[in-house]
């Protein structure tokens, strides 16, 4: 798997990676915060999914199990793809909201 | 029936990925179903699309492969969305157990005796659960658990003595409350609720197990 395959694989590892920006987080609390800040709500399959990509990229790491549940973490290299991603998406939010101010004159 | 079938259905992801993943994925769709934050149909969905793509990636470069892989995905998950469908005890039509009292009331024999009735544990690790045992006055009982993967579980040693210090008794009534801490490495399913005395007359006891889910955060 490479950056360039997780990027076509949809915006549910990008949703994933911003979840764990800000720290380690299981399963349940991933639908959870996915859900707040994104309002989508994933379901188990669909989030493992993007997990085990995410993984076998070495984006995130599995920590050691806690009560039956493996904490999962950003990498180095998951949160630069996460800022190159989302730096991406806000030059061409930017790009577009601008053109469409401009039609909107 | 239908979280059997949905475990059912993590067999149709590859064997390395069940291998690394089944177990958490399993006990998070069995958390989410027992909150009542998702249906068993839209997770079997996500299962069979999830399977879909994984031994997609999987056999990439293997065409004839992967077409009859995801032919038979499609067929053994299609047939497993129709049972689910078709379940006459489902989930989904009962209420969630969560803050629900499961409540047997068991007889015991004059002298030595036991008796036992099935619970649904919910997820251990994220629920507190209170154990009410109310018995005669006169009754020496005790109360454990027996977990479908081998476990014990005290509940209540004794409702005389020492060990009864969590009992209260108003008139010829004992009623034993105790409350249990989430246990980490428990496992949700069925426990067996087990009620025994050594000696005495029979009594009956009646035993009320509530699970509470734990706040999120």
């Amino acid at each position: 798997m490479t950056t360039e395959s997780i990027r076509g694989s949809s915006d549910r590892s990008i949703l994933v990676l911003t979840s764990l920006a800000d720290g380690p987080k299981h399963g349940y609390s991933l639908i959870k915060d996915i859900e707040s800040f994104a309002g989508v709500k994933m379901g188990p399959g669909t989030l493992y999914g993007a997990l085990a990509k995410l993984e076998e990229s070495g984006l995130i790491e599995a920590l050691p199990e806690v009560d039956r549940r493996h904490p999962y973490r950003a990498t180095a290299a998951g949160l630069e793809l996460l800022r190159i991603r989302l730096s991406e998406s806000a030059r061409l939010a930017e790009f577009g909201l601008a053109r469409i101010t401009g039609a909107m004159s | 029936m239908k979280r059997r079938i949905l475990h059912l259905m993590l067999s149709l992801y590859p064997k390395r990925w069940r291998d690394r993943y089944a177990a958490e994925v399993g006990d998070l769709a069995d958390e989410l179903l027992e909150r009542g934050e998702s249906k068993p149909l839209r997770v079997a969905v996500g299962f069979l699309w999830s399977a879909l793509l994984t031994r997609g990636h999987a056999l990439k470069g293997h065409r004839s492969l992967l077409a009859s892989s995801c032919a038979l995905v499609v067929a053994i998950g299609a047939v497993a969305i129709f049972a689910m469908q078709t379940s006459p005890t489902s989930r989904s039509s009962t209420p969630t157990l969560d803050g629900r009292p499961q409540v047997g009331t068991l007889l015991l024999a004059k002298g030595r005796s036991s008796a036992h009735f099935a619970i649904t544990a919910l997820t251990p690790s994220t629920h507190t659960y209170d154990v009410l045992v109310e018995t005669a006055a006169s009754a020496d009982v005790s109360v454990y658990f027996q977990t479908w993967y081998g476990q014990t579980l005290g509940a209540q040693y004794s409702t005389q003595g020492t060990l009864a210090s969590n009992c209260v008794v108003t008139g010829a009534r004992m009623t034993c409350l105790s409350h249990f801490p989430e246990l980490g490495a428990e496992r949700a399913g069925t426990w067996t609720v087990i009620a025994s005395k050594r000696s005495g007359p029979s009594a009956a006891v009646r035993v009320s197990v509530t699970f509470q889910a734990l706040p999120v955060g």
